[in-house]
């Protein structure tokens, strides 16, 4: 279990509100760590700075020893919560795209999934349901054998069925040694597959611990205590 | 890693200009076909003008639509939601700024290619022949005149070509990258800066004229524009120097400017 | 057997229980291999960490044992695996009667009552 991420008096302001406010954090390789949050807390705002979409107010964010740059893309896997793909693509050209610019792309891995869903790789990306769409985002990020997945919002907004394959994609996928941060406010869906979760409300953190911890110190489900924590 | 930037850019810009090079092509072999029922009637007249105006528009837009495709696909790709993609990709950012300049050099030139071959093929026959009897003529003409400089000037012509357009497209990825420090509306920002830009460029050329002409005497202007006058092939050097020497500092503040603020002010938001 | 986790409760003991009763019960005979880590994180819908550790625990109780390469085993003797199972048996009858008594049976009336309804 070696040090992966680490961020110290992690602060970044937007115009006239603070987003995240001087947080410190700490993530171990080998674990799936919810980040949890109300829409608004400030996970966006970390998963950007993690990503080097946005540039810290002050403090520090170091991946694998490193700041974000060129060395890091190369190890974090990023799934957006938007969609982000050229919809002129084809699954095909974008299959390529991934293979021709991320070194640990497993293209293999990418079109058993995809032909598992059915989605043939001359299909237009702008034709697939959003639902396929977003099964096609996440497929690009998890067919990467990456050291951090970074998973922005992957079940807000889908069905059951769908939830179903967004975990079991993640377990399947996703190498023992690296690490899986999921952000999320639907925590009943997934607080089992999680190690850590980390509790965020108005850019500070407030929470850092086990589910197995959370479960035994509060005789409730994360869920529960997350419901509690946030109320309002 | 360049080398796919390279390829996926170049992928990007051939499925909107290659069918744009192909409709202008297309408008001038029409253009040129409807010559062949040339009757000199009201109705050939009016076909045959319209023809060559549709296909003048073609040209403008052409060269239009490739300056404007070359700016907004700096603006999609990089700062859009494609933003998200392009900016996780392990490249820097200089990797990014540089291949989509050349790239989109490269599209202007092309574009600006297919444009002189549309003129050929709508002008196919003796017009086109005359333009190059008469631009043969030139050439000749002014390599007796000026001897081996010819082909100096025609490399400095393309250098400061080359060079002027890069700077162009850099100016306006500087408006773009400046404009999304803006909270809101960054690209309406993008626009003004670039406005702010040209209005300050116009001052300072006024001011440039007016000191000039203030100081005809005393800065001996005349004395200047007569030992030019008697140098043409210094000063014909010159002038493509002046150019070449404007258009590259022009770029180089473009691109710092462009650089250091996606490197150090990135904000997707 | 359906994976069935309480939603209040660590999940690692609850995985640990559910494996021995898996085993206690024949799903699993003695010497043969388990479902992989990955595997058995899926069809319980947890974390492959927390199998691994639950597996670990497992071993230190002697009911599983992992071999290099190759996975998990369950142990040819699974007395302990077993008595989990007589230890929730166990526990359900007393839950059970706990609450038949909270309704105001005392324990022969509820005897009685179990008898009755296992006639019908």
């Amino acid at each position: 279990m070696s040090e992966l991420l680490r961020c110290e008096n992690l602060t970044k302001k937007y115009a006239n509100t603070t987003a995240l406010n001087g947080i410190n954090l700490t993530l171990e390789s080998g674990k799936i760590v919810g980040l949890l949050g109300p829409n608004g807390s400030g996970k966006t705002t970390l998963i950007k700075l993690i990503n080097g979409l946005l540039t810290p107010t002050e403090g520090t964010i170091l991946i694998n020893g490193k700041t974000p740059g060129v060395e890091t893309k190369r190890e974090v896997a990023y799934l957006p919560d938007n969609s982000y793909l050229n919809s002129w693509m084809t699954v095909k050209q974008i299959i390529d795209y991934f293979k021709d610019f991320y070194e640990d792309f497993r293209e293999d891995v990418a079109y058993t999934m995809l032909n598992k869903l059915g989605i043939t790789p001359d299909v237009k990306l702008k034709t697939l349901s959003k639902g396929n769409k977003e099964k096609v985002c996440l497929i690009l990020v998890m067919s990467r054998n990456a050291k951090l997945y970074v998973l922005d919002e992957p079940i807000a907004g889908v069905d059951p069925a769908a939830r179903d394959y967004v975990i079991s994609t993640i377990i399947n996928n996703y190498n023992p040694e690296a690490t899986v941060l999921i952000s999320t406010h639907l925590i009943s869906d997934i607080e089992e597959v999680l190690d850590e979760a980390i509790f965020i409300q108005n850019g500070d953190i407030l929470l850092q611990k086990t589910i197995d911890e959370i479960r035994e110190e509060n005789g409730k489900s994360v869920d529960a205590l997350f419901r509690e924590v946030f109320r309002w | 890693m360049v080398k796919n930037l390279f390829k996926h850019e170049i992928y990007a810009y051939l499925r909107v200009i290659l069918p744009m090079h192909m409709i202008l092509l297309g408008v001038a072999i029409i253009g040129r076909f409807i010559q062949l029922f040339d009757n000199n009637s009201t109705a050939y007249n009016i076909v045959f003008w319209s023809s060559v105006v549709a296909f003048c528009i073609g040209v403008v837009a052409c060269i239009m639509l490739t300056l404007v495709f070359g700016i907004r696909r700096f603006y999609t790709n990089l700062f859009s939601n494609e933003g998200y993609l392009s900016f996780t990709l392990p490249v820097t950012t200089p990797q990014h700024i540089w291949v989509k300049n050349i790239v989109a050099i490269i599209s202007q030139f092309s574009s600006l290619i297919m444009v002189l071959i549309s003129c050929c093929v709508i002008s196919l026959g003796d017009v086109c022949v005359e333009v190059f009897k008469a631009a043969g003529y030139l050439i000749k003409e002014f390599y007796q005149e000026f001897n081996y400089h010819t082909i100096l000037y025609i490399i400095e012509l393309v250098l400061a070509l080359i060079i002027s357009a890069s700077a162009v497209y850099m100016l306006f990825y500087a408006c773009i990258a400046l404009g999304q420090r803006a909270k809101k509306n960054r690209v309406a920002a993008a626009v003004g800066i670039f406005f702010i830009y040209y209005l300050i460029m116009q001052v300072l050329a006024t001011i440039f004229i007016i000191v000039v002409s203030v100081f005809y005497e005393q800065l001996r202007i005349d004395e200047l524009l007569q030992y030019l006058f008697d140098h043409p092939i210094l000063t014909n050097h010159l002038g493509n120097g002046v150019v070449i020497v404007i258009n590259s500092i022009g770029l180089i503040i473009f691109y710092a400017i462009t650089k250091s603020t996606i490197k150090n002010k990135l904000n997707l938001e | 057997m359906e994976w069935t986790l309480d939603k209040i409760k660590p999940l690692c003991p609850q995985i640990c229980e559910q494996v021995c009763l898996q085993i206690a019960l024949g799903e699993f005979k003695p010497g043969e291999k388990m479902f992989s880590v990955r595997e058995t994180a899926l069809n319980a819908g947890v974390n492959p960490n927390t199998v691994q550790k639950a597996f670990e625990k497992l071993e230190q109780d002697g009911i599983l044992y992992s071999v290099r390469g190759s996975g998990w085993f369950v142990c040819e003797d699974i007395t302990n695996a077993k008595e989990t199972l007589d230890n929730l048996v166990y526990k359900k009858t007393e839950d059970y009667f706990t609450s038949l008594n909270a309704l105001g049976m005392d324990n022969n009336a509820v005897k009685n009552y179990v008898k009755e309804w296992d006639n019908e």
